[in-house]
């Protein structure tokens, strides 16, 4: 490190001098005398042997010259090293459980990630499970992996998943560890709509691989003469494309399986089978509303829920507990999970509802308070049956769908939506109530589009992100980890001061030397006046 | 308040203003000095005394009561005092080594300061003076002087005399007893760094001299301060000695010097002369002191 200083180095360098003027110095001074009549008898120190003996005086010049030297370089006793903690949130759970070499692939990104950092840094690895597994979800979102790595004091945050997230959060490194090569095709939506005595399913497939795929889906049920096998039409797929088919069926079925096959309904095999199936379930449309309604009014307003829900003669049901459920929202036409952790919560309708006898013609009144932006917090309730929230980037904007008639009802009855955890994710909360199928299904879509019209849910349709592993690799970025400032700053104590010090002692030393000897040696008396 | 020029030809390295200011009121300042000496204590000192007795008169109300001659006041039983008159032809005999030992460490200045305070001190009490100078064995006067203005004259010729060569005491000594009268007072002015044997001043024995041997003892020489290892060299031999001045060499040579100089002091007392050693830091008011009091 003195070498590195220059002052330092020049310190160094005048060791020598500091020796070599001290020998100057040291050279026997001339004096003229008017006799050498007393010394005569005095030894001639040039004819006696040199002695070698300890020069204090060169010790002290050469020990402050080389003191001073070393605190121009500015010495520090590191008592403790500043240690940074670089905490990685690892996904546990890859959207393909069988992909090849994930395991390999996260521990080359730890050791990437342990090269990157100093001796003294820590590594704070943590793994993120899904508790999105109950509704068939197998990856951690991203604001679960965010949460993971965000907890906690930390320089570094990483997050080491098998595929590169939507977005780059702030403060929070992606590590995409997916196999590159890996291909898959897979369902990522699917709706279905009553239309004229039928039921239209709208299915979407993905192919995330670099060639044309050319596919088909198969819709299989049960009706009373058996099992009933249909194949629609050939897809044809571009790379890293998607192709849509809508597909009637008759009512009432109970059970849909709708699969992604070959072209001639041969067995299609890609990297991740989860998303090649998707099951239908016809589930009863609930309604509720409150039992003191008077009966015109409550007829009216099931004709109404029907109307928009596409779901004639669904049973009803009068009381209940509050349910609530995720809202889900479209986000650049995609499905996506509300951001932090939005749901709806719906209270049981006749707790503190007001009459609705005075409701009519009150349609106004929740219109000009209703909130244009979920995103705020202004937007106090909402009302279900008059939901339907649009998200364009990150904005949520709500907006009213059909039944105007349905609207001043609702709002008599009280009815409230509110921003609350979230269920269906472990929080606490009953989920399986009478409401939510009407709920999470018809009034609302799910978060992961799980949640389709026409009186059916869905399961087995994955994240379109789930559906397309290891395409897009991230590498890490080591230089953003040697760049991170310590989180635990470090201890040192500086040496100059101490330095200085000491070498300033050694100047005093030296310059009292002559002075201290002169005083304790006794000097012979002239015996003569010495006035001056 | 009077100006002080210096004469062009005095060296003004070896007489400083302040020196010469000192110089001009030295007669005052004797004067001043021996009013504070009872007459009669200064005037039993030598032979025939440094006073002449002229008579008695009566006392008068403010005479000096020492100056009271009580054995009258026993005998007569009236109160008479004495009355003298300054000895105006008292010769100073001022001589100075003139070798070249004297010159360092300071010690050219204050001889040559020394030496010329003699001269003014007998000046300034009416007497005469000789200067001189022992160089090579001999003794060659420089400068006489009768009266308090001729204190320039001996400034001269100390300005242009140079230490140099050896004094050669032994040689110079015996001349000079011939040269000074009989009960003159002699001042000796030298750093006596000489082998000659001290004896040499039993030649001045019977000539009924007085004054002093002024002994310039220069610190160097005499007591050496202890330190590092020096290179002595001597100026008028030229030889060089490399020497080791720890204390214990200090002291050795410090020794010896008292010695030597206890040896001197010695012949110079047996001689009626007052051994005065003077080192070159001494102050000029102090050795003027000391010469108008103490020098017989």
């Amino acid at each position: 490190m003195i070498l590195a200083v220059p002052v330092a180095l020049i310190g160094l360098a005048a060791l020598p001098f500091v020796w070599w003027l001290h020998r100057k110095l040291r050279t026997p001074p001339e004096i003229e005398l008017p006799s050498l009549m007393f010394l005569q008898d005095e030894a001639d120190a040039s004819k006696l042997p040199r002695g070698r003996r300890i020069d204090a005086e060169l010790l002290l010049a050469l020990t402050a010259t080389a003191l001073l030297a070393f605190a121009a370089a500015g010495p520090e006793i590191v008592q403790r090293e500043p240690r940074r903690v670089v905490r990685v949130a690892i996904d546990v759970r890859t959207a393909r459980p069988d992909a090849r070499g994930y395991a390999e692939r996260v521990l080359a990104a730890r050791a990437a990630i342990a090269a990157a950092m100093d001796e003294a840094d820590r590594l704070d690895i943590v793994s993120v499970p899904d508790a999105r597994d109950a509704v068939g979800a197998r990856r951690p979102t991203a604001a679960a992996l965010l949460g993971a790595a965000q907890a906690g004091e930390a320089s570094v945050r990483i997050v080491i998943s098998d595929d590169a997230p939507p977005a780059e959060t702030g403060g929070v490194q992606w590590i995409a560890v997916g196999d590159p090569e890996v291909e898959n095709q897979g369902i990522v939506s699917i709706s279905v709509r009553p239309v004229n005595g039928e039921v239209s399913v709208f299915a979407t497939v993905a192919n995330h691989g670099p060639t044309e795929k050319r596919l088909a889906l198969s819709f299989g049920h049960i009706s009373p003469s058996g099992p009933v096998e249909s194949l629609g039409p050939e897809l044809s797929i571009p790379p890293e494309g998607m192709r849509s088919q809508i597909f009637a069926l008759p009512q009432g079925i109970e059970r849909l399986n709708v699969r992604l096959v070959g072209r001639q309904g041969d067995p299609h095999e890609d990297a991740m089978p989860q998303d090649d199936g998707v099951l239908l379930l016809r589930v009863a449309l609930l309604t509720y509303l409150d039992p003191g309604l008077p009966a015109p009014l409550a007829r009216r307003i099931h004709r109404a829920l029907d109307a928009i829900l596409g779901a004639d003669g669904a049973t009803r049901l009068t009381g209940g507990d509050a349910v609530r459920a995720e809202l889900a929202f479209l986000r650049r036409g995609a499905p996506s999970a509300a951001r932090g952790a939005w749901v709806l919560d719906l209270e049981p309708i006749g707790e503190g509802a007001p009459a609705l006898e005075a409701g009519a013609g009150t349609d106004a009144l929740g219109r000009d308070a209703l909130s244009e932006d979920l995103s705020t917090a202004s937007a106090g309730w909402i009302y279900a049956a008059d939901a339907e929230l649009v998200a364009e980037g990150e904005q949520v904007l709500l907006a009213r769908r059909g039944a105007r008639r349905l609207w001043p009802v609702l709002l008599r009855t009280g009815r409230r939506l509110r921003l609350a955890p979230d269920p269906l994710r472990g929080e606490p909360a009953a989920i399986d109530t009478p409401f939510w199928p009407l709920l999470i299904e018809n009034l609302v879509e799910a978060a992961g589009g799980r949640g389709i019209g026409g009186g059916y849910r869905a399961t087995g349709v994955l994240d379109r992100a789930s559906t397309r592993p290891g395409r897009a690799r991230m590498p890490l970025d080591a230089a953003r980890i040697t760049a991170a400032p310590p989180s635990v700053p470090g201890r040192s104590r500086p040496l100059r001061p101490l330095l200085i010090g000491a070498a300033l002692a050694c100047l005093a030393l030296l310059w009292a030397a002559p002075r201290i000897r002169r005083r304790f040696t006794a000097r012979p008396a002239l015996g003569v006046p010495t006035s001056r | 308040m009077s100006s002080v020029i210096t004469p062009p030809s005095v060296d003004p390295e070896l007489f400083p203003r302040s020196f010469l200011r000192l110089l001009s009121v030295v007669p005052g300042a004797v004067r001043r000095l021996h009013a504070g000496v009872a007459d009669g204590r200064r005037a039993v000192r030598g032979e025939g005394g440094r006073f002449l007795f002229r008579g008695h008169r009566e006392y008068r109300p403010g005479d000096d009561i020492r100056r009271v001659d009580w054995r009258v006041e026993a005998r007569l039983g009236r109160l008479e005092v004495r009355q003298f008159d300054a000895q105006k032809d008292v010769l100073t005999e001022v001589w100075l080594d003139g070798s070249a030992s004297m010159a360092p460490c300071g010690g050219r200045g204050a001889s040559a300061r020394a030496a010329a305070l003699a001269c003014a001190t007998g000046l300034g009490e009416g007497g005469k003076v000789r200067l001189g100078v022992l160089r090579g064995g001999a003794a060659d006067p420089l400068v006489e002087a009768s009266e308090p203005g001729h204190v320039r004259r001996v400034l001269e010729a100390l300005s242009r005399d140079r230490p140099r060569t050896r004094a050669d005491l032994a040689s110079a000594l015996p001349k000079l007893v011939r040269r000074v009268p009989r009960g003159a007072r002699v001042m000796l002015v030298s750093d006596l760094l000489t082998r000659a044997d001290p004896g040499v001043l039993r030649a001045f024995a019977g000539r009924a001299l007085r004054g002093a041997l002024l002994h310039l003892r220069v610190p160097e020489v005499h007591a050496p301060s202890p330190g590092s290892t020096i290179v002595a060299h001597d100026v008028e031999s030229g030889a060089k000695r490399t020497v080791r001045l720890d204390s214990h060499a200090a002291a050795r040579i410090a020794a010896r010097a008292k010695a030597h100089a206890d040896l001197w002091a010695h012949h110079a007392h047996m001689i009626g002369l007052l051994y005065m050693p003077f080192a070159p830091s001494v102050e000029p008011e102090t050795l003027l002191r000391r010469l108008a009091l103490e020098v017989p």
